[in-house]
């Protein structure tokens, strides 16, 4: 049955005043929302790029610490010869064993010194070394190493001293990155071993 | 035809409230990150500290094995000593071989090592050992001896441990 005009118009009428009070809520609503997206998200977008170059300085600093300990891992486990001798240059190949990949590396030696440079993303590690003879003999020299003991042949039990006639090596492994990053600093002792 | 404005009454807020829940969560979120890489400064610090505390360690070991290698007598004396002997021979073999690992003492072998790792980083290294022991495995016709020796090392008061067992070879 069809309804009187003047029914229709009233309905008209109302669905366009609902439609203008909708849409004009909406434009209220989106001001506001960009408003409060616009104030949480300029602190985070200055807060953000800190917070990732905080975590990759730290990614940074913990392979510069595997990188040392893997070049002084193989300083320890070089024949002596190879650190202690002071002339010469010598290369020595050495590995860094991220969780994905093994890096191939060389520490290069000249004298006491010695270099080494590992890339591993794009940051390049810069390694130093300093080789340095401590603690050996003479006797009574301050730089002796002495040890003591109960000589179970004496006459009595006694404690008697032995100074050590060799080489106490001192072995020092610096890693610098980046330019904001903490410089890792390891250093170890290795003892001649030979005899 | 009066249903529509109260429906529309009643949804009012819900964008506003949407916008404002999302809000508050991507603020979480982007909060505890942000924290949470904060926080770990202070684990990776205790990581540098822990591998330094290992090179000490691995100071010590060498020290251990040195001392074993200029006095193998002496060690299986003091070896036998502890074994066999009276508390007060063990008291006074146990200084005598220990004694140079203990770092508190002046002049010990490991407070010269100690004062030494520490004088570059100005950081405060300790370094000795707790065990250093002999063990025999007998079998048909032979024995082999190991040492069994449990070096420690310290860096700023954080403690690494390092075992080792080391078949003692006899060379002529």
């Amino acid at each position: 049955m069809k309804k009187p005009a003047s029914e229709r118009s009233n309905r008209n009428t109302s669905a366009t005043e609902a439609r203008t009070d909708r849409a004009g809520i909406s434009l209220v609503e989106l001001l506001v929302a960009f408003f409060l997206i616009a104030l949480v998200v300029l602190p985070i977008m200055r807060a953000l790029p800190q917070s990732f170059g905080i975590a990759g300085r730290q990614a940074d600093q913990e392979i510069a610490l595997k990188i040392g300990e893997s070049a002084v891992n193989t300083l320890l486990a070089v024949p002596f010869d190879t650190i202690a001798g002071s002339a010469g240059s010598r290369t020595i190949p050495f590995e860094i064993r991220t969780g994905t990949e093994v890096i191939a590396a060389n520490l290069a030696l000249n004298g006491p010194l010695g270099t080494g440079t590992v890339r591993i993303g794009r940051t390049e590690f810069q390694l130093r070394i300093a080789l340095r003879p401590e603690y050996s003999g003479p006797p009574q020299s301050p730089t002796a190493m002495v040890f003591s003991y109960i000589d179970p042949l004496g006459p009595v039990e006694r404690i008697a001293t032995y100074a050590c006639p060799d080489l106490f090596m001192r072995i020092q492994v610096d890693v610098e990155y980046g330019q904001k990053g903490v410089p890792v600093s390891l250093a170890t002792f290795r003892a001649d071993l030979r005899q | 035809m009066t249903m529509r404005p109260n429906l529309h009454r009643r949804r009012r807020g819900f964008a506003l409230f949407s916008v404002l829940l999302a809000s508050v969560v991507i603020f979480i979120l982007a909060a505890t990150l942000y924290f949470n890489t904060r926080s770990q400064t202070a684990t990776h610090a205790r990581l540098t500290e822990q591998t330094k505390a290992l090179m000490a360690a691995r100071a010590a070991m060498q020290l251990a094995q040195y001392k074993f290698r200029m006095l193998p007598t002496e060690f299986y004396a003091f070896d036998r000593v502890i074994k066999t002997g009276t508390p007060d021979q063990i008291a006074s073999f146990t200084t005598g071989w220990m004694g140079d690992f203990d770092p508190t003492r002046p002049n010990t072998a490991a407070a010269k090592l100690s004062q030494s790792l520490g004088a570059t980083d100005g950081g405060s290294y300790q370094l000795g050992i707790a065990t250093f022991s002999l063990i025999t495995r007998t079998g048909k016709g032979y024995t082999k001896d190991f040492l069994q020796i449990t070096s420690w090392g310290s860096f700023n008061g954080v403690r690494r441990s390092l075992d080792a067992l080391i078949e003692v070879e006899v060379t002529h």
